[in-house]
């Protein structure tokens, strides 16, 4: 018997009282907190903080079930859990520093450069062995057969 | 009593994660999810895995907590601009999708407790499982040894990425 369990012991009693199922109540209702902050909030900090919420409401449905199959199992892949948190922490604060130093802002809705990037005024592109003036020549004026022979 | 007892840690927990997500300022969210480890952690000891409450305290309330807070810290949240948060575009839809999948999911979980797969008062008073260390432990490094040695391969990829965002230069 554990130091823990001796002390706990007059006050748990034997057995488990707890119904499995409001263990895994509140795992759901945790993840679904979790979904919520990672939906609703703009600021990447805290849509990580919702993430590990989400981590933890599955860590709680393991230690549940591991209960409930009286299986130790559940409650060491709750530890591989606690290590992918860590991972995933780790990286993403990190992510989180290299676009505070690029943007200055750690808004989500700031952090779009995959999505669309501000080049500026566009360049006119050149293909090889064309002058870059042809294309356009040709919209403005078609009949003009300069520009026509030179497309040809 | 048991049961009273896990109410009170994972309704502690439930708020905790609420308040976590709703406050403006990232510190007092760090601290509400402070709170919502360390209520989870008691419900732990409640369903006696008393390995994984101390784990939980030390490596969720004590590790990646700091991580997060010494971010803060270097990001200097106090300047304005970074207080201040647009709000969603579409609120709704974020709400919608948690009570969507609330409502999915606990649809579900009668569903299940009505086909009787959760086991009953009598079935429980039977359950034994040890939550130890020395459990643990043997499980760990007997049945799931191959996984253990793959978790150390995924910390040093980490390790490598966190190193490399964080010290080149990124123009």
């Amino acid at each position: 018997m554990t130091l823990a369990s001796a002390l706990l012991a007059p006050v748990l009693g034997a057995g488990l009282a707890i119904p499995i199922e409001w263990v895994i109540g509140l795992g759901l209702a945790l993840f679904s907190v979790g979904i919520l902050g990672v939906a609703c909030r703009r600021n990447i900090l805290i849509m990580l903080l919702s993430v590990e919420i989400m981590l933890n409401a599955a860590n709680v449905v393991l230690v549940g079930f591991s209960r409930m199959h009286s299986e130790i199992s559940g409650q060491v892949f709750v530890f591989f859990s606690m290590t992918v948190a860590a991972a995933e922490v780790a990286v993403g604060l990190a992510i989180l520093i290299a676009v505070y130093r690029l943007r200055r802002s750690i808004d989500a809705d700031d952090t779009t450069q995959l999505r669309e990037i501000d080049y500026g005024p566009l360049p006119p592109i050149k293909l090889e062995g064309e002058p870059s003036h042809h294309a356009h020549d040709d919209h403005d004026d078609a009949a003009e057969p300069v520009g026509a022979a030179g497309g040809a | 009593m048991t049961t009273a007892l896990f109410v009170i840690f994972g309704a502690t927990a439930l708020a905790s994660a609420l308040l976590a997500v709703t406050r403006k300022n990232p510190v007092a969210s760090a601290m509400w999810l402070v709170m919502m480890f360390f209520g989870l952690a008691g419900g732990y000891v409640v369903l006696e895995a008393y390995f994984v409450a101390a784990v939980q305290v030390l490596v969720y309330a004590g590790a990646i907590m700091v991580l997060f807070l010494f971010v803060i810290m270097l990001l200097d949240l106090r300047s304005e601009h970074l207080m201040e948060e647009e709000a969603p575009r579409m609120p709704i839809l974020g709400v919608a999708a948690a009570v969507l999948f609330l409502a999915v999911s606990g649809i579900a979980l009668l569903n299940a407790v009505d086909d009787g797969m959760f086991p009953d008062a009598a079935a429980r008073a039977t359950l034994e499982l040890d939550g130890s260390a020395r459990a643990i432990g043997e499980s760990l490094f007997g049945t799931w040894l191959l996984a253990f040695e793959v978790t150390s391969v995924l910390l040093l990829g980490a390790i490598f990425g966190a190193v490399i965002l964080t010290k080149r230069r990124l123009t």
